[in-house]
C-alpha cells in the first residue's frame, strides 16, 4: 500500500511517497551529522547518500537507480519543523 | 554573443517564448532504449530576477512528462498554490527535470540550457506557462530599459 503524503504536498509527488517517508525517517540524523544543505538520493527505505549539488546527485540517482525514480532531495530542518509530526511515529509510552 | 530583443510593459513584464525539452541525460537514454522522446513544448515565459529558480506550469508538465526527483518551497502570493501556514505562508512544489530554450528568432541562436531543475507553480492564470530566474540569468546580460519599453537579453 502507496503511503500517504501530508495535506499541502502536492499529488504529482504520490510516485515518491515511499521515498519521501523514508526521508523524513533520516532527516533527524541527517541534520545531526551536519548534512543540511546537502542533498540526499532516496530509493525505496534506502538512502544511497549525500551529495554537493542537486544535480550531482540525480546524476549519481541515475547510476544507481535502474528505473530512474528516485528523489534527490535537499536536506532541509525546515521540513521537519514543518512536517516531522506527520512523518515521525509517536513516542511509545512506557509502563512500568 | 547573440542578442535577444524584447519588448515589455509595466502590466506584463517582460515576455518570451521559451522551449521545455526532456532533459539531455533523459533523451540520451529514451534514445539509447529506443523509446519515444516527447516532442517539446513552446509557452510564453516571464523573465524575472526575483527567484532562484526558474519555473513552469503543471499542465506544461503533464504534457511532457518530465522525470520528478524532489519537492522543495515556493512562496508564491497571489497564485491558488496551497500554503503551509507552519512555513510561513510557503507552499511545497515539485521539482523537475528538464531542458530549455530561450527562444530567438535567428537559427541556431537560441540560449539552450540542457539540463535544469524546475520547480512548478500555477503560473496559467497570469497568462504565462514559465517564469526565467536567476537560475538562467546566471549566464546572461540583461539590459532593462523602461523609457522604451524595450529589454535585451545577451548571452
Amino acid at each position: 500500500m502507496t503511503p500517504t503524503l501530508p495535506p499541502g504536498f502536492p499529488t504529482e509527488l504520490a510516485p515518491l511517497a515511499t521515498e519521501i517517508h523514508t526521508y523524513f525517517r533520516v532527516l533527524p540524523q541527517l541534520l545531526a551529522e551536519g548534512e543540511e544543505g546537502r542533498f540526499a538520493v532516496v530509493k525505496g527505505a534506502e538512502v544511497f547518500g549525500t551529495w554537493d549539488t542537486q544535480k550531482d546527485a540525480i546524476q549519481y540517482g541515475h547510476e544507481r537507480v535502474p528505473d530512474g525514480q528516485f528523489l534527490a532531495q535537499e536536506i532541509d530542518a525546515r521540513f521537519l519543523t514543518a512536517f516531522g509530526a506527520f512523518f515521525q511515529p509517536p513516542a511509545a509510552s512506557g509502563t512500568a | 554573443m547573440p542578442l535577444l530583443n524584447l519588448a515589455l510593459d509595466v502590466r506584463s513584464g517582460l515576455r518570451t517564448r521559451v522551449r521545455i525539452t526532456v532533459n539531455r541525460a533523459t533523451l540520451l537514454k529514451l534514445r539509447a532504449t529506443r523509446q519515444a522522446v516527447p516532442q517539446p513544448v513552446i509557452v510564453d515565459a516571464m523573465i524575472d530576477t526575483g527567484a532562484e529558480r526558474s519555473c513552469i506550469d503543471p499542465a506544461v508538465v503533464r504534457r511532457i512528462a518530465l522525470p520528478l526527483h524532489a519537492f522543495g518551497f515556493a512562496s508564491a502570493p497571489g497564485t491558488n498554490a496551497p500554503v503551509i501556514p507552519a512555513l510561513g505562508g510557503t507552499a511545497v512544489n515539485a521539482i523537475y527535470q528538464a531542458g530549455l530554450a530561450l527562444i530567438h528568432p535567428a537559427p541556431h541562436s537560441d540560449l539552450v540550457v540542457p539540463e535544469i531543475v524546475l520547480e512548478t507553480l500555477p503560473l496559467a492564470q497570469f497568462g504565462i506557462e514559465a517564469v526565467i530566474e536567476r537560475d538562467v540569468l546566471a549566464s546572461c546580460v540583461l539590459v532593462y530599459n523602461g523609457p522604451t519599453g524595450s529589454a535585451t537579453l545577451a548571452y
